[in-house]
């Protein structure tokens, strides 16, 4: 496989090529996965599981949960940023599952984190995850602000449907038609993004 | 769970809100529906840039080589047919297992735990079927059979005193999705359908599937790794435990 630039994204091909290399225990893909999507996948970690720890954790479980899956990840179905980032909510969604002892999670989502917060251009392979993060701001952008509070209260702080519904005083299926209406909005405009 | 039933649930499936007992009925839909499955994972793609859109926090300077320390170990462990990524589905793989293990592990479970004729008969029926699944995927393989990574095995007996028994099949792998198969043999049809689960330690369960009657088999691929989760158990149309076993054997 051609050495790939650690700073550039990289187009569908050479995420399958990135992918199998890693597959294969490959040392040098490992680092390059990393180094290109280790800080969402740490970020989510940080927000979710309120700890460094807990995130140091949580992002060395999601690369070896990825390298486990490996053969499973299809570029025609999705980045393999989002497949990560699936990897590591699920994950923490599951540790506290664990933790708590409960049938669904109950996330507190930090808001105001102790730990510095990184400047948009530092830390290793920031190009490739700033370009991310963009395409993923300015999706979010494309939704009106009750659609994005709607995704924050599900996917950050683990707020069932029925709760949501509770709190708003709103009808349950019209919060999960709205729910479902910004997910998809959602991928629509990163899709046109890419 | 039907489609309808099913894509009610995926924008909360996305998002990781669901009752773990609605997890379980909407992953087993899932593994057979690919138009369900498309959805999901569109919506959960779509749901992890919520995640990505979040200011970056900075990563600590030693962790890069903790992880590649751990997936190098990993790796070095668990692959022995390297580069090899075929996939295969549950039943295949499972037959290619039981062949693997030389032996028809569903016929000597049965047998251990149900000495009746019936039973027995049952055993080989299925034990049978298994052969020929195996035969089948022997043929279509691409490449020489080699053994899955971990294989292991439970054997359930009877919770509370009462008649029948099963066993349980396990196979984790960096090849193909973990997959279980759970087989139960001499329930009461009085209590079908009865329904498998896997339990962690940390109580965490997953739903393997139903069993419509006291002599059936189910299987189920998982996205979970599947070695975080010990035990078996076989539940009645109540909820009540009927059987139960853990995984302690590899083949």
């Amino acid at each position: 496989m051609p050495p790939i630039q650690a700073q550039e994204p990289l187009s569908a091909r050479e995420e399958a090529q990135l992918v199998a290399q890693l597959l294969l225990g490959d040392e040098d893909a490992i680092r390059d996965v990393y180094r290109r999507f280790a800080r969402p996948v740490y970020t989510l970690g940080m927000r979710l599981l309120g700890s460094s720890e807990a995130a140091e954790e949580l992002t060395q479980d999601v690369f070896l949960m990825a390298w486990r899956k490996a053969a499973r990840f299809d570029t025609a179905r999705g980045r393999l940023s989002t497949w990560l980032m699936a990897i590591a909510h699920n994950l923490a969604v599951d540790r506290l599952r664990r933790e708590h002892g409960v049938t669904r999670p109950h996330l507190v989502f930090v808001e105001e984190l102790p730990e510095r917060e990184a400047d948009e251009g530092g830390g290793a392979g920031s190009i490739e995850s700033v370009v991310q993060r963009d395409l993923a701001r300015r999706a979010m952008e494309s939704l009106s602000d009750a659609e994005r509070g709607l995704l924050v209260l599900a996917y950050l702080r683990g707020m069932t449907a029925r709760e949501i519904a509770e709190a708003d005083g709103i009808p349950l299926g019209t919060v999960k038609t709205r729910l479902r209406t910004a997910l998809i909005k959602l991928r629509r405009a990163n899709m046109k993004e890419l | 769970m039907d489609c309808l039933a099913t894509r009610d649930r995926l924008t909360e499936y996305a998002v990781s809100t669901l009752s773990s007992h609605d997890l379980g009925e909407v992953e087993a839909h899932l593994q057979w529906c690919a138009g369900c499955r498309k959805e999901a994972r569109e919506l959960r793609e779509a749901a992890a840039m919520v995640g990505m859109s979040l200011p970056q926090s900075e990563l600590p300077s030693e962790l890069e080589q903790r992880v590649v320390r751990g997936v190098r170990s990993a790796a070095v462990r668990g692959h022995p047919s390297k580069g090899r990524t075929w996939v295969r589905r549950s039943l295949t793989i499972l037959a290619a297992v039981i062949g693997i293990l030389g032996m028809t592990t569903a016929g000597w479970l049965f047998a251990r735990q149900q000495p009746l004729e019936n039973q027995l008969r049952t055993s080989e029926r299925q034990a049978k079927q298994f052969a020929e699944r195996l035969n089948a995927f022997l043929t279509n393989l691409p490449v020489p059979s080699t053994q899955p990574h971990d294989v292991s095995r439970a054997v359930l007996i009877t919770a509370s005193g009462g008649p029948g028994g099963g066993g349980a099949v396990r196979v984790t792998s960096t090849h193909f999705e973990d997959i279980v198969l759970v087989t139960v043999g001499g329930l009461p049809q009085t209590g079908a359908p009865y329904r498998a689960w896997l339990a962690g330690v940390s109580g965490k369960r997953l739903y393997v599937g139903k069993l419509s009657n006291g002599d059936s088999v189910t299987e189920r691929e998982f996205i979970d790794d599947l070695r975080l989760y010990r035990y078996v158990e076989v539940r009645d149309q109540k909820g009540r435990l009927v059987l139960k076993g853990a995984f302690n054997t590899t083949a």
